[in-house]
């Protein structure tokens, strides 16, 4: 008999729909993972991307009917998942939180990380995501949807809702606007000197 | 040297060089550039950069937490039930939908007091109290949605029933035609059985 983890995902979407719990557990375990680094680019804290997980869940047990099997189950799903993101990413954005920094804990680190530079590409992870937090909204969503979860032009186009020309240059002036924001806060430009990275 | 700024075009595809996406030959001239200015050097050099800090930010977390698992199905499977398990409920499922709206209404004031009660007093507490008053409010939204396509299926539910029912009254009516007694069907010297099956006068 297949199990929720392999069988394919219209059946596993029709299962659902007919009430089968391990059919949902199955989903779930599915897009967990996806789903949860969608949420984590889009969040201050691991916390927040926990609450914003269990809310993308929550829109995709309500929204499950509207799936059409013509159509890949995980794009669709990551689709639902960044609007969720998108509009709680909005309405963060109008009211910020102060997030007292124990309330930050830790995130595990790639392997492929040396060990004496850790912490500083920590530090300098948080300093640009501190930064992005900063910018206006028109030029984070973009910027988020494109460097950090590798969205095509063209997809940030349509996820947005704008133009793709719109979308280019934002990016590009959110990208520029990061750099010189960076610069201003007194790191110093290392980047520039260090080898490979010239042109 | 003067603090010169270039413009925008320029940087826009000093930008896409950095995020490796230009053509080759575009590539090229854009490199040829970045050897003659070193503003545009430097800016390019901040810009990787930056988008070096972004991909750590994403690559700092590789899985999720532990334990999420049991909150995305502990929050998840109660509106599960009542969406897809309508058909075995006990209850009628407008009854079952009216019951979650009245369950939500009940349930509310204590979690949002909480929420309330599980923040600081400092003075940042206004912007906690909002991000906290916000998730409320998306969690409402999403039972909203839950209780929305609930009361869809309850009339969906509704119509089957009256398809159903018309159905059986449909049935019910031949039937009681075929069980009726015929009239007493004698040989009527005056009606002559048309080929076409039709009685003639």
């Amino acid at each position: 008999m297949d199990s929720p983890a392999n069988i394919p995902d219209a059946r596993l979407v029709s299962q659902c729909l007919s009430g089968q719990e391990d059919a949902w557990t199955g989903f779930v375990d599915r897009f967990r993972e996806p789903v949860w680094h969608i949420a984590y680019r889009f969040s201050a804290t691991s916390d927040d991307a926990d609450e914003l997980t269990q809310d993308i869940f929550m829109r995709l047990v309500s929204v499950l009917p509207r799936y059409r099997p013509s159509g890949a189950l995980g794009a669709w799903v990551r689709q639902v998942a960044t609007n969720v993101a998108i509009d709680a990413y909005r309405r963060r954005r109008r009211t910020p939180v102060l997030v007292p920094d124990e309330d930050m804990p830790e995130a595990p680190v790639p392997a492929s990380w040396q060990p004496d530079r850790i912490a500083e590409r920590r530090e300098e992870a948080a300093r640009v995501r501190a930064l992005l937090d900063r910018l206006p909204p028109e030029l984070s969503e973009p910027l988020i949807l494109r460097d950090l979860m590798d969205c095509d032009y063209p997809e940030v186009a349509e996820r947005l809702g704008i133009p793709l020309g719109t979308v280019k240059s934002r990016i590009h002036r959110g990208r520029r606007t990061l750099a010189r924001a960076r610069r201003e806060l007194g790191r110093p430009a290392r980047a520039t000197g260090r080898k490979g990275e010239n042109p | 040297m003067s603090d010169h700024r270039p413009d925008a075009r320029v940087e826009d595809l000093v930008s896409a060089l950095a995020a490796g996406e230009l053509a080759a030959a575009e590539a090229e001239r854009v490199r040829a550039q970045l050897a003659r200015d070193p503003q545009l050097a430097r800016l390019y050099g901040e810009i990787r950069a930056v988008r070096r800090g972004l991909a750590d930010t994403a690559a700092t977390a590789e899985s999720p937490p532990p334990g999420l698992r049991d909150r995305i199905l502990t929050a998840t499977l109660p509106p599960f039930r009542t969406l897809y398990q309508r058909r075995t409920s006990y209850w009628p499922t407008w009854l079952a939908a009216a019951a979650a709206a009245a369950a939500m209404l009940f349930f509310q004031p204590p979690l949002v007091r909480g929420a309330l009660d599980s923040l600081p007093r400092a003075s940042d507490g206004v912007s906690n109290l909002r991000a906290a008053a916000n998730r409320q409010a998306d969690r409402a939204l999403a039972e909203l949605g839950v209780l929305r396509a609930s009361v869809s299926f309850a009339l969906e539910d509704r119509m089957d029933q009256l398809g159903d029912r018309l159905q059986d009254l449909e049935r019910a009516t031949r039937h009681r035609a075929e069980l009726s007694p015929a009239p007493a069907r004698g040989p009527d010297p005056a009606a002559v059985e048309t080929p076409q099956g039709g009685i003639a006068p």
